[in-house]
């Protein structure tokens, strides 16, 4: 048995037939429930089944680390939305503050200052 | 339109502009309503919210059941002109109930897909749009249903809302939960044979029921898009109006349960109309390993001295009806040498005279299960005694039970079989109770700072919301103390992880089963009294939490089984507050978007609309 000692490739070992040798090893009913055998045989299912276990948690855990990273790059994806929609807002300004001039556009910058103020 | 949807107007702007689907007229409702002396009010303003609707890829099929009141054709003439717009008129000359209605209406539809709605409630106007936004996102759903809450009669009071969980075929068994809006596809309310006269009153359930079995995907809308009338006489106001309605639902369940091949037959909840209790009929009897593991702690209960794994097993012993199980007692290193003794004795006391239980004969009936003992000499973890149990039993279905458990019901564990021999099921738990009969356990839920169980500490006759308390139904995981599953699909995932000593290896173990493509289920209509953490530490160690997360993190952050409004409510399913308080929580905290689809942004995942690939079909 070398499940325990594999690492996780993306290919969950064949638990079914593993578990199959398993039972057929261990016979259907055995009278001497304690002996060196049976516990042999309950150790490597253990291991069998923290074999398994252990894939699906790193499957699990990759699953988790792709849909971070899914969201991450949704995020980005938004973010750079959300840039480019106000960079073309900020030239929307920019123009508008041309076409008024400086001296109103100070007067606007000014005004909203008090507001904002209180005054 | 009294529109109470929070905020009022959010259209989408700005990078959420960006995000709306383009094709946003590929997919046409027919909506039905079926009319029969409503109010002429109610039904204008039913009418008017499918004219009103933000979304235009709609007709509307009114269907006259018989002649009507003055007042009432008043209204039809005034929105059906006769003329070939989006609003059709049917006449039926006699009222012949409102199945030959909807078929009637049915059989004029030209849209993609069939849209339910009855003649005195009204649509969100965002109703279609959100509904076709879902639809685009997948070629597979079949069937589609959004939350519900009701109007009050005189006033439009909203009230009562219902936040539905994810789509639970065990749930919809037990009662009709998709309500409304419910939207099915057309060619597939045509293959499984359209509506049923027979099931009048409970027609709803009898077609989704149907179509549910069909169905390749289903998918729920978490928004209140129908708000459902209260009149006098109706479902909406009072569950008594109509017991004829909930033998329908009752018969459509049993019928279901007949074509499925579900080995149960459906009886009527004795507390609660329009529930249905599914009592178990087994063909086959596999049999059952309960293993126990049990350290011999010992617990005063009703003022006795008792030595907890005994009360266990004897009460099983006692009264279980089943016919074919054994007794895996997993003792740790602490266990006290006289230990087995004790129990065979108290297994000895509990069965009746009579042969020892055939153990491997289904449906041999005798008395005194066969009880074996595995001793786990290593440091307590109970994932590993759990395992070791596992592989010294001998049965095709495994059941864990803590050592602090009582069995009251006879057929507690035919319940659960029931449950757990279905292939597209994984864990089965049932209701826990304290020994005081406040509920200790009815399914798990994560709610993102980890998982707890439902409704922990509410009266035990509790109903929970909308008879949560009183049904079988799907949940992320349940827990060990009280677990059934087949062995096969337990070693398909590992057993317990012995990662997870003490805490979290039931819902560990759950959550692989679930993302195997197993739904979990918790049975509320089975108990067993749980003297909860008896028998070990109940600490939980913050190391565990943080093991779960790495591993589980997108599940526990949005439960398909729970919904953003009952988790803004702040407590159990009950939102304290009106709902639109409730709703603006929910949004602000989820940043749901109104139109278009429901989102969470930020580090939590995406909990917006649940779909449900059924079993077998590929997400």
């Amino acid at each position: 048995m070398h499940v325990e000692s594999s690492r996780y490739t993306g290919q969950l070992p064949d638990v079914t037939s593993l578990h199959t040798m398993a039972n057929a090893a261990l016979g259907a009913e055995t009278p001497h429930e304690n002996t060196e055998l049976r516990r042999e045989l309950d150790e490597v299912r253990l291991r069998l089944l923290g074999a398994v276990d252990a894939a699906r948690g790193a499957e699990a855990e990759r699953a988790v680390v792709e849909a971070r990273v899914k969201e991450l790059e949704h995020q980005h994806h938004m973010l750079k939305v959300e840039r480019d929609e106000l960079r073309r807002e900020l030239a929307r300004l920019e123009a508008g503050r041309r076409s008024v001039g400086p001296r109103l556009a100070r007067r606007v910058v000014h005004g909203v200052r008090r507001r904002l103020s209180g005054g | 339109m009294g529109e109470r949807l929070v905020p009022a107007a959010n259209p989408p702007s700005g990078p959420e502009a960006a995000r709306e689907p383009v094709k946003r007229q590929r997919i046409r409702f027919s909506v039905l309503i079926p009319v029969w002396h409503p109010d002429p009010d109610h039904l204008e303003r039913c009418i008017r919210s499918v004219v009103e609707q933000t979304y235009d890829g709609w007709e509307l099929i009114l269907v006259v059941n018989g002649p009507q009141p003055a007042a009432v054709e008043s209204v039809l003439r005034h929105n059906a002109d006769g003329s070939d717009g989006p609003v059709q008129l049917i006449r039926l000359p006699e009222n012949r109930g409102i199945s030959v209605a909807s078929q009637a209406g049915l059989d004029l539809a030209t849209g993609d897909f069939v849209a339910l709605l009855d003649h005195d409630d009204v649509l969100s106007v965002h109703a279609l749009g959100a509904f076709a936004a879902e639809l685009e996102r997948f070629d597979d759903v079949d069937l589609a249903y959004s939350d519900e809450d009701k109007l009050a009669h005189d006033t439009d009071e909203r009230k009562m809302p219902f936040y539905k969980p994810s789509f639970s075929m065990e749930r919809l068994r037990c009662q009709m939960y998709l309500g409304h809006l419910l939207v099915l596809r057309r060619t597939v309310v045509d293959e499984v044979g359209g509506f049923r006269p027979e099931f009048d009153g409970a027609q709803d359930h009898d077609l989704a029921l149907r179509v549910a079995e069909r169905s390749r995907r289903v998918v729920h809308v978490p928004r209140l898009l129908y708000h459902w009338r209260e009149s006098p006489g109706s479902t909406a106001m009072t569950t008594d109006a109509k017991d004829w309605a909930w033998d329908a639902g009752r018969r459509a369940v049993d019928e279901h349960l007949h074509r499925t091949g579900f080995p149960g037959s459906a009886t009527p909840h004795p507390k609660a109309p329009g529930v249905t209790v599914i009592e178990p009929r087994l063909r086959q009897h596999p049999l059952v390993s309960i293993i126990v593991p049990t350290g011999g702690s010992r617990r005063s209960i009703h003022g006795i001295d008792t030595l907890l794994v005994e009360t266990a097993v004897t009460s099983i012993v006692e009264r279980s009806s089943y016919p074919n199980y054994e007794l895996v007692i997993v003792t740790d290193s602490k266990a006290d040498v006289s230990l087995s003794a004790r129990i065979a004795a108290g297994v000895e006391r509990a069965a009746p005279a009579g042969e020892p239980m055939a153990a491997r004969r289904p449906g041999g009936r005798s008395s005194r299960p066969p009880l074996r003992f595995v001793a786990d000499d290593q440091a307590f973890n109970f994932a590993r005694a759990c395992n070791l149990g596992a592989v010294r039993a001998a049965g095709d279905v495994l059941l864990f039970l803590n050592d602090d458990t009582e069995i009251t019901m006879p057929n507690w564990l035919e319940r659960l079989v029931m449950y757990a021999t279905r292939p597209d099921i994984g864990a089965v738990g049932a209701k826990l109770l304290y020994g005081d009969g406040r509920v200790q356990h009815a399914g798990v839920w994560a709610r993102g700072a980890g998982p707890a169980h439902r409704y922990m500490g509410f009266s035990g006759d509790h109903p929970g919301n909308f008879h949560a308390l009183r049904l079988a139904q799907n949940c992320l995981a349940v827990t060990a103390a009280c677990l059934a599953v087949e062995r096969s699909k337990f070693e398909s995932v590992g057993g317990f992880s012995t990662a997870f000593p003490l805490s979290y290896n039931d819902v560990d173990f759950c959550l692989k089963l679930h993302q195997a493509g197993f739904r979990n289920v918790v049975d509320c209509q089975t108990e067993v009294v749980h003297h909860e953490s008896s028998s070990r530490d109940p600490t939980v160690r913050d190391w565990e939490m943080a093991q779960l997360f790495r591993r589980w993190r997108p599940l526990l952050m949005a439960d398909p089984y729970d919904h953003p409004c009952n988790l803004a409510a702040g407590v159990e399913e009950y939102p304290p507050a009106p709902i639109d308080i409730v709703e603006r929580k929910a949004y602000e905290r989820h940043e749901l978007v109104l139109t278009g689809r429901s989102r969470v942004v930020g580090r939590s995942g995406n909990v917006s609309t649940q779909s449900t690939p059924v079993a077998g079909v590929p997400s």
